[in-house]
C-alpha cells in the first residue's frame, strides 16, 4: 500500500543537523526581586480564580510562588515565548533551572502537557521521572530544582555536577528574554569558531540600543591606542540628590534619552575586536565607578582595531560550550554569569589559559527584550504590540492563558494596533467579527497599542491606551486605563483610573479609585472605592517572606526588619500614614497588621488606610539588599531599596535616573572629589536655574567665587561650591616655610589636577597666600608701603622658586596681578594695605624686579583695564597715579634692557 | 469491506477517553501523536518554521531586509534557500510535508484522509499559514485530488449493486451514531451549536455536493445560498451518475451525519496509490512552473519595449531573463521598492543578464509611467475575484498604469490562486511587519518618537479592474476568468 512513495521522502525537513540533540538551559529564576511581590504570590495553578480567593494560607508557599516565567506577557506566559523561541532554534532538550516557584512551574508544565494532549498519551513516560516533561514531540523539558541556589553560579555548578549537558554548543538563556533572533546562524558561527579554536567557548548575543545617553564623542575619546583608560576612581553614592545640579543643564542642551530596554542599573562597557569576529576583550558592567583596563597584550595580538563601546545591551542569550560549566565548577566563588565569569574570562592575559568569548550583534529586524523589571516589562510588551518582534506578534500566539487554563485565542490587528481576540467568530469572515468575544462600548476610545483578551468587556466612555487586557477582564463605564496591564479576571468598576499599573489576576478596582503610576495590584487584591493609591505602591496578598532561604534573592541574612515583621510587629499607625503621604511607604509593612487584626480572615492583614475600607491587601515594601555590608544605617538602605523599586516600576521618569547618571559621569571626569554640601533647600529645578544663570551671565551677585566670574572664566568640570583659589591659598598657608618649597609645589600640583584647575588658579592662590604671610608680620598695625615692599621681598626669596615653576606664561602672571587686585579691592587688612596709593605700584614693581611678572603681562593687564574705562571699580588700581607712572616708565624702558634699568627708578 | 466499518469513527462522545480517530479535523494532532509521532514531528517543525517566518517568502521579508540588498550572504545561513525562490519553495515544502504525512500514515478511507488534510490545514493556518496563502492552496489542491480519486471509486470501480448494498448497511450503522456524532463533531469546529438540522430545501438538493456544501457552510457559519448556486454552476468536476443515484437513495441520512459522500467512507486499496501519484503530479507541476510561465515570455515582451516592474520577484526576474535570452531587446525600469529595496537586487540580477536596466525610486513611478509600454507585477496571491495581492507599493504602480493606459500584466504560478474574496479591502491577506526596516529601534528611546505609530504593511491589494492579464503556468487569463480556474483547481467544499 503506497509504502514506497511514503518512505522515499528524501529531504526530510527534520533531518538532524546535530548528532547530539541540541540542548538548552533556561535560567527560569532571575534571582532578583524586581517583580516582587508578584513573584511572591502563590501561583494558584490552573484554577481560574473568578472570585478573589486568597492564596492558601498555611503560611508556607515555598516552591509555589509564581515564577516570573509564568507571568503573562501579552496574555501569554513568558515561558511560552521562551520555549517557542528555543524550539524554533531546534532545541530538543531543555533544562529548566528553577529555585523559587519550582512547584508552580512543574504543575504548570504538567497541566499544559495534559491539556495540549487532551491527556491520554505519553503520560506513562513522564510519570516515571516527575521532572521530565515532553512538551512537544521534539522538545523534552527537564525541570531541575535547585532550591538552595541563590545565584546563577550555584545553579550552573549544580548543573555541571549532574553532568547532563552534552551538546556542544548548548544555549544558555535567561528566563526573562523575549526575542525573535535566529539562533541558527549564531550557532553556526560559534561552531565554526570552536572548531578552529578550542578556547572559543562562548558567544554572547548583544543588541545595539545606545548607551546611557553618551554622545559619540565621549566614546571616541576613549577609543585610542592607549591601553589604560582611566575613567576615574570615584566612590560616590549614586543616590545623592544634590548632585543633580551639574548634570541637568547638559542634558537639556543635548536632549538625550535613555535606551528604554536598559535597566536602571545596567551599564556595560565593552571592548570588541571587530577583526576577530567581535571577540570581547573587556566586559565591564560597572564602568562608571571604576577604572577599566585592557591588557596591552590584546593590542599586540589583536592587531589594529579595538572598539570600545557602551552601546550594546546584553541580550541574555549565550551559545556556550560545555566548558563553560566546567569553568564555573573550577571557579567555585563565581556568583554571576556576567559580571564575574565573563568579565574575568575575557580579561585573562595568558594565552594558554584564555577562554575566548565572542559577541554576536543582533541584526536589523531582530529584536530582543528583557523584562527584568516592570518598567521593561511594559516596554517589551508595547514593543511586541508595535510589532518590533515580528513575527512574534499577537496574531501568532496560538495560546492564551487564563490563570493556567488554556483556550485558543486568535487575535486580529485592527487599525492603530488594537488587537482583539476573535476566537469566537469565524476566521476571515466579516460577520464573525461582529460576534467577537471582547465587547467594547461604542463610546469608548481605544488608542495606541492595545491588546484585548478574549471575553474582555469594556463599558461606555472609557479611555484605553497602551495597555493589555487579559481574558475575562471587565471594565465598567468611564474607566481610564493607560499604560497598564490587567492580567485576567480583573474587574474595574465605574470611573476608576489606572495609569501605569500591573493588576494581577482576580483583582478588583472599585469604582472611583485612582491608581497612580508604578503601582502593582497583586493577585486577588481589592482597591476600595474612591481610594487614591499613591504612585509606586505595591499591594499584595502574599504573606511576608519569612526570612530564610525561602526566596533566593540576595537577601540571605535576616537583618532586614521589614521582611520578618509579618504579623506581630506593628505598633505605630501614625508613622505609616506619615510615610505614605510622603512617598511609597517604605516602612509600611512594619505596621501592616495591628489595628485590623479583628477582621483579618486572611493570613495577610490589610492596610485599610491604603486600600480603603472595602479593600483587601497589604502594602509591600522592598527589603534593603544586604549585598554589600556597608555601614549605612537601615533607613538609608531602605530608601535605596525603595528608590530601586521605583526605578523598576512602570512610569518611572527615567530622566531622573538620567540626571543622576549624568551627574556621576561628570564627577568621574573631574576626578573623585567629595562634595561640599550645597544649600540644602535648593531642589532640582532651583538648582537648575541657578546653574544656568551661572553660565549665562557673569556679573553675578557677590558670592564666594565671584572673582572667577569677574575674570569671565568658567571652569568646567568642577564642583560648584569649591573655591579653588581659596583652597589653594589655604594649602599654601598651611605649608611650613621650613620645609622645601618643592613639597608645596607637588601638593599644589595634585590639587590642581584633582580640580581641573589651571596654573592661573595656582598663581592666584599662591600670591594671596604670600600676601597673607607678609601681612602676618604686622599683626597690629597697617604697614606702610615701604615696609610692605621690604617684607615682601624677603618673603619672595622663599616663594620665588615656586612662582617660577608654576608661572608658564603671561596668562599666569596676569593672574598674579589679578590676585593682587582682588586683595586690594576686597576687604580686610590686605585691602587696607594695598589700597593705599603707592602700595600697589610698589608691589607690582617688586614682582617685576624679581622676574615673577614680566612687562608683557603687565602691559596686557594694563590694556584690559584701559578698555574698561575709568568707571569700572576694578580698574581703580590701574588709574592710580603711581601705577600710571610705573607703566609709563616701563613702556619706555621696555625697549632697553629693562631688568637693570628698573633698579634705578625709584619711587615718585 | 468489513474492515471499513472498523475504521469508521467510533461513538466517541468525550474525546478524551477514546483513542483519537480521524473523524474530526481537530483530532488530527492527537491522532498523529498516537499513531505517527514521526510525522507529527515533521509537522511541528514545519509549523515552527512557518510561525517564525523562517520559511521565507519574497514578499514577507521577516529577515528579508538585509536579504533584499545582499542575496548571497543570506543564502548560506537560511538553510539552502536562495532568496527569491521562497514562495515556490514554501509551496513545494508544503507538498513535501503533505506527502510525507499522508504517505506512511494509516488512514483508511478517503473521508479519513480528507479529515486529516483538513486538520493539517487548520494546524498550518493557525501557526501562520494565513500569511502564506500558498500553503492553504496546496492543501486544497491535494484535497481536490483526493476527492477526484475517491469519486472514481464507486462509479469507475464498478462495484455495482453489491457495493451499494454494502453501503446501505453501513449507512444504517452510521445513522445510529448520528446523535452522538452530532455532539462531537461540531465541538471541533469553532461554532458550537449552530445549524445542524437540514432544511427541506437542502434535502431536495439531492446532489451530494450540494448537500455537503450546505452542511459545511453551516458549520463554518457562513452564508449559504450564494455559495451553493455558484458551486452548482460549475460543478463540473463532480462525480458521475452512479453517485447521484446512490446519494438519492439515502442522501438525507448521510448528509446529516457525514461531511462527505458515502462512498468516501469505503476502503479502497488503490486510493493511496492514486493519491500519491497525483501528488507527484502536483510536484512536477511546481517544478515546471517557471518553465511554463517563461515559455510565454516572448509573447508578452517585444523588441524595443520599456517594461516597468516593482521590487523583487523571482518569477518576474526569470520571465524577463527568458525574454532576454530569446534575443528580445528591451529596457526594464525597476522601482526600488522601499523600505525593503528588493528592486536593487532585482536590478543587479537583470543587469547581469545583460538587460538594459534602470532603477527609479518609488516616488518617480507616476512620472515615468508615460514612457512605459508594459507593467509587470509580481504576485503574492491571486484572489477569487481576480484581484491581486502584491508587494506593498504595487497599487501605486497599477493606478499609475491605469492613468496612462499602460497594460498591467501580473505573473503568477497557479498555486497562488486563492479561493478568497477580498472582503477586507487593503487588509486582505495583509500583514504588518516589524517597523525596523522603516525606523531604527535605537531611536525608540525618544519618548516622543516612541509614541509615533510606524506601520509597515507588506502587501497591497489591487482590484481586478487594474489588472489586464494574468500570465500563469497554464496560460494567460483575464481577471474575470479567475473564478473559473478556481473550480478547476479546488473543490468548492474545501474553500474555507
Amino acid at each position: 500500500m503506497g509504502k514506497s512513495s511514503g518512505s522515499s521522502g528524501g529531504n526530510d525537513p527534520s533531518d538532524n543537523k546535530h548528532e547530539q540533540k541540541l540542548q538548552a538551559v533556561l535560567l527560569a529564576d532571575t534571582f532578583s526581586n524586581s517583580f516582587h511581590p508578584i513573584t511572591l504570590e502563590d501561583y494558584n495553578g490552573i484554577l481560574p480564580t473568578s472570585s478573589p480567593s486568597p492564596p492558601a494560607t498555611d503560611g508556607n508557599i515555598k516552591g509555589r510562588e509564581r515564577p516570573l516565567a509564568l507571568c503573562p506577557l501579552n496574555n501569554v506566559p513568558l515561558l511560552h515565548h521562551t520555549i517557542d523561541f528555543l524550539q524554533s532554534a531546534g532545541v530538543e532538550e531543555l533544562f529548566l533551572l528553577c529555585s523559587s516557584g519550582a512547584d508552580a512551574l512543574e504543575q504548570y508544565l504538567h497541566q499544559h502537557k495534559q491539556q495540549s494532549n487532551n491527556n491520554k498519551t505519553a503520560h506513562n513516560e513522564h510519570r516515571s521521572t516527575n521532572s521530565r516533561i515532553a512538551w512537544s514531540s521534539k522538545l523534552t523539558i527537564h525541570l531541575m530544582r535547585f532550591s538552595d541556589c541563590t545565584n546563577t553560579g550555584d545553579a550552573l555548578r549544580e548543573l555541571d555536577r549532574k553532568n547532563v549537558i552534552k551538546s556542544d554548543p548548548f544555549i544558555l538563556m535567561q528566563g526573562d528574554v523575549v526575542t525573535n533572533v535566529d539562533l541558527r546562524e549564531v550557532m553556526e558561527q560559534h561552531a565554526k569558531r570552536k572548531k578552529a579554536d578550542n578556547s572559543a567557548i562562548m558567544t554572547v548575543l548583544l543588541q545595539e540600543v545606545g548607551g546611557w545617553g553618551l554622545d559619540d564623542d565621549d566614546i571616541e575619546e576613549d577609543d585610542d591606542d592607549n591601553n589604560n583608560m582611566t575613567d576615574s576612581e570615584n566612590p560616590n553614592t549614586p543616590n545623592d540628590h544634590h548632585n543633580n545640579r551639574n548634570s541637568k543643564s547638559n542634558m537639556m542642551q543635548k536632549n538625550h534619552y535613555l535606551p528604554p530596554l536598559r535597566s536602571s542599573t545596567d551599564d556595560l562597557l565593552l571592548a570588541l575586536d571587530p577583526t576577530h569576529s567581535n571577540r570581547i576583550l573587556l566586559w565591564d558592567s560597572h564602568p562608571h565607578n571604576s577604572t577599566s583596563s585592557i591588557p596591552t597584550i590584546f593590542f599586540a595580538e589583536n592587531s589594529s582595531h579595538i572598539t570600545l563601546t557602551r552601546n550594546y545591551l546584553d541580550v541574555g542569550i549565550d551559545i556556550c560550550s560545555p566548558d563553560v560549566l566546567a569553568r564555573f565548577s573550577d571557579e567555585f566563588d563565581y556568583r554571576e554569569l556576567r559580571s564575574q565569569f565573563v568579565a574575568n574570562c575575557v580579561a585573562e592575559e595568558e594565552i594558554g589559559l584564555q577562554s575566548r568569548i565572542f559577541g554576536y550583534m543582533l541584526k536589523r529586524g531582530e529584536y530582543a527584550g528583557r523584562m527584568g523589571d516592570m518598567r521593561r516589562y511594559h516596554r517589551v510588551s508595547m514593543d511586541l504590540l508595535r510589532r518590533w518582534g515580528y513575527p512574534l506578534v499577537p496574531e501568532n500566539y496560538n495560546h492564551s492563558c487564563s490563570a493556567g487554563s488554556y483556550h485558543e485565542a486568535s487575535y486580529i490587528c485592527e487599525r492603530h494596533l488594537v488587537y482583539r481576540d476573535v476566537s469566537g467568530g469565524g476566521h476571515g469572515d466579516s460577520d464573525g467579527r461582529e460576534r467577537k468575544r471582547s465587547h467594547v462600548g461604542r463610546s469608548t476610545q481605544l488608542s495606541g497599542p492595545l491588546l484585548l483578551g478574549s471575553n474582555a468587556s469594556i463599558g461606555e466612555y472609557c479611555h484605553l491606551q497602551r495597555s493589555v487586557l487579559g481574558p475575562n477582564c471587565t471594565l465598567m463605564d468611564n474607566c481610564d486605563v493607560v499604560d497598564s496591564h490587567l492580567w485576567g479576571d480583573v474587574l474595574v468598576e465605574e470611573g476608576a483610573k489606572l495609569n501605569g499599573v500591573i493588576v494581577c489576576e482576580g483583582a478588583i478596582i472599585r469604582s472611583g479609585a485612582v491608581v497612580d503610576r508604578g503601582c502593582v495590584i497583586g493577585r486577588g487584591c481589592i482597591v476600595g472605592a474612591g481610594v487614591h493609591l499613591k504612585e509606586f505602591t505595591r499591594i499584595t496578598l502574599a504573606a511576608e517572606v519569612e526570612d530564610d532561604d525561602d526566596y533566593s534573592g540576595f537577601d540571605d541574612s535576616s537583618s532586614d526588619d521589614s521582611s520578618s515583621s509579618g504579623s506581630e510587629s506593628g505598633t505605630d499607625d501614625e508613622e505609616s500614614s506619615a510615610d505614605e503621604s510622603e512617598k511609597a511607604t517604605p516602612q509600611e509593612s512594619n505596621v501592616s497588621s495591628a489595628t485590623e487584626e479583628v477582621e483579618s480572615n486572611f493570613a495577610v492583614d490589610t492596610n485599610y488606610e491604603v486600600v480603603g475600607k472595602d479593600g483587601l491587601g497589604r502594602v509591600w515594601a522592598p527589603s534593603p539588599s544586604d549585598e554589600y555590608d556597608s555601614d549605612d544605617d537601615e533607613e538609608e538602605k531602605q530608601a535605596e531599596a525603595v528608590e530601586l523599586m521605583k526605578s523598576q516600576s512602570i512610569g518611572y521618569d527615567m530622566t531622573l535616573l538620567y540626571k543622576k547618571w549624568k551627574m556621576m559621569q561628570m564627577e568621574d571626569e573631574d576626578d573623585g572629589f567629595s562634595l561640599d554640601d550645597m544649600e540644602s533647600d535648593a531642589d532640582d529645578m532651583d538648582m537648575d536655574d541657578q546653574w544656568a544663570d551661572d553660565i549665562g551671565d557673569t556679573n553675578i551677585d557677590a558670592n564666594t567665587f565671584s572673582h572667577l566670574d569677574e575674570d569671565g572664566m568658567q571652569i568646567t568640570g568642577r564642583q560648584k561650591g569649591v573655591d579653588v583659589v581659596q583652597e589653594l591659598r589655604d594649602i599654601c598657608l598651611e605649608h611650613e616655610t621650613s620645609s622645601p618649597v618643592e613639597n608645596l609645589r607637588i601638593e599644589l600640583n595634585s590639587f590642581k589636577f584633582s580640580q581641573n584647575a589651571t596654573y592661573s588658579d595656582c598663581c592666584k592662590g599662591v600670591m594671596m597666600a604670600v600676601m597673607d604671610k607678609v601681612l602676618e608680620g604686622y599683626p597690629d598695625s597697617v604697614p606702610s608701603p615701604g615696609k610692605l615692599v621690604v617684607s615682601l621681598k624677603k618673603a619672595l626669596e622663599y616663594w620665588q622658586q615656586l612662582f617660577h615653576s608654576i608661572c608658564m606664561g603671561s596668562e599666569e602672571e596676569k593672574a598674579i596681578i589679578h590676585a593682587l587686585e582682588t586683595l586690594a579691592l576686597g576687604s580686610g587688612k590686605a585691602a587696607d594695605v594695598l589700597g593705599k596709593e603707592p602700595a600697589f605700584r610698589f608691589v607690582l614693581q617688586t614682582l617685576h624686579d624679581k622676574e615673577i611678572v614680566n612687562e608683557v603681562a603687565i602691559f596686557e593687564w594694563a590694556e584690559e583695564r584701559k578698555e574698561e574705562g575709568k568707571d569700572s571699580s576694578r580698574s581703580a588700581l590701574f588709574w592710580q597715579q603711581p601705577t600710571q607712572d610705573f607703566l609709563e616708565w616701563l613702556e619706555e624702558s621696555s625697549d632697553e634692557d629693562s631688568s637693570d634699568g628698573s633698579d634705578d627708578e625709584d619711587s615718585d | 469491506m468489513s474492515s471499513a466499518a472498523e475504521a469508521l469513527p467510533g461513538p466517541s462522545i468525550t474525546t478524551n477517553n477514546a483513542p483519537a480517530n480521524l473523524d474530526d479535523p481537530a483530532n488530527v494532532r492527537r491522532w498523529l501523536q498516537e499513531n505517527h509521532p514521526k510525522q507529527l514531528a515533521l509537522l511541528e517543525k514545519f509549523q515552527i518554521d512557518l510561525r517564525l517566518g523562517r520559511i521565507l517568502s519574497s514578499t514577507t521579508p521577516s529577515g528579508g531586509d538585509e536579504a533584499g540588498s545582499n542575496i548571497g550572504s543570506n543564502s548560506s545561513t537560511h538553510q539552502k534557500y536562495q532568496y527569491g525562490k521562497e514562495r515556490r519553495l514554501v509551496t513545494s515544502h508544503t507538498v513535501e510535508l503533505l506527502r510525507s504525512i499522508i504517505g506512511p500514515t494509516r488512514w483508511k478511507t478517503a473521508a479519513q484522509l480528507l479529515t486529516l488534510l483538513r486538520g493539517l490545514a487548520n494546524e498550518l493556518h493557525d501557526v501562520g499559514g494565513y500569511r502564506e496563502p500558498a500553503i492553504g492552496n496546496m492543501v486544497r489542491r491535494v484535497m481536490f485530488i483526493v476527492r477526484d480519486e475517491a469519486d472514481n471509486f464507486p462509479s469507475g470501480g464498478g462495484g455495482g449493486g453489491d457495493v451499494e448494498s454494502k453501503n446501505m448497511e453501513k449507512i444504517d450503522e452510521l445513522s445510529a451514531q448520528v446523535s452522538t456524532k452530532l455532539r462531537v463533531s461540531p465541538s471541533s469546529t469553532s461554532a458550537p451549536g449552530r445549524g445542524k438540522e437540514l432544511s427541506l430545501a437542502s434535502m431536495l438538493w439531492a446532489h451530494p455536493q450540494h448537500v455537503t456544501m450546505k452542511h459545511s457552510r453551516q458549520q463554518s457559519g457562513e452564508g449559504i445560498s450564494d455559495m451553493r448556486i455558484r458551486s452548482d454552476s460549475f460543478g463540473s468536476t463532480d462525480s458521475g451518475a452512479v453517485n447521484v443515484t446512490s446519494s438519492n437513495s439515502f442522501g438525507c441520512d448521510t448528509a446529516a451525519t457525514q461531511i462527505y459522500p458515502p462512498h468516501y467512507y469505503m476502503q479502497w486499496d488503490k486510493l493511496r496509490e492514486n493519491v500519491m501519484e497525483a501528488i507527484e503530479e502536483v510536484r512536477g507541476e511546481l517544478k515546471d512552473l517557471h518553465k511554463n510561465i517563461n515559455d510565454q515570455a516572448t509573447q508578452h515582451i517585444h523588441n524595443g519595449e520599456i517594461i516597468l516592474t516593482y521590487a523583487f520577484s523571482s518569477t518576474v526576474e526569470w520571465f524577463l531573463k527568458t525574454a532576454a535570452a530569446k534575443k528580445r531587446n528591451f529596457q526594464v525600469i525597476v522601482c526600488e521598492g522601499a523600505p525593503h529595496f528588493g528592486g536593487h537586487a532585482m536590478a543587479k540580477s537583470l543587469a547581469e543578464a545583460g538587460i538594459d536596466t534602470t532603477v527609479i525610486h518609488d516616488a518617480a513611478i507616476f512620472a515615468i509611467m508615460a514612457r512605459v509600454n508594459k507593467v509587470l507585477l509580481p504576485a503574492h496571491a491571486v484572489l477569487a475575484n481576480g484581484g491581486l495581492v502584491a508587494p506593498s507599493g504595487c497599487n501605486i504602480v497599477a493606478l499609475a498604469a491605469k492613468q496612462n493606459s499602460v497594460p498591467v500584466v501580473a505573473v503568477a504560478g497557479m498555486f497562488k490562486l486563492c479561493p478568497l474574496y477580498p472582503h477586507e479591502g487593503q487588509d486582505t491577506l495583509n500583514d504588518l511587519i516589524s517597523p525596523s526596516s522603516v525606523v531604527d529601534y535605537s531611536l525608540m528611546g525618544d519618548p516622543v518618537l516612541s509614541e509615533v505609530e510606524f506601520v509597515n504593511p507588506v502587501h497591497d491589494y489591487i482590484t481586478p479592474q487594474l489588472i489586464d492579464l494574468y500570465v500563469t503556468n497554464i496560460g494567460g487569463f483575464q481577471p474575470s476568468y479567475i473564478y473559473r480556474l478556481l473550480a478547476e483547481y479546488y473543490h468548492s467544499d474545501d474553500w474555507d
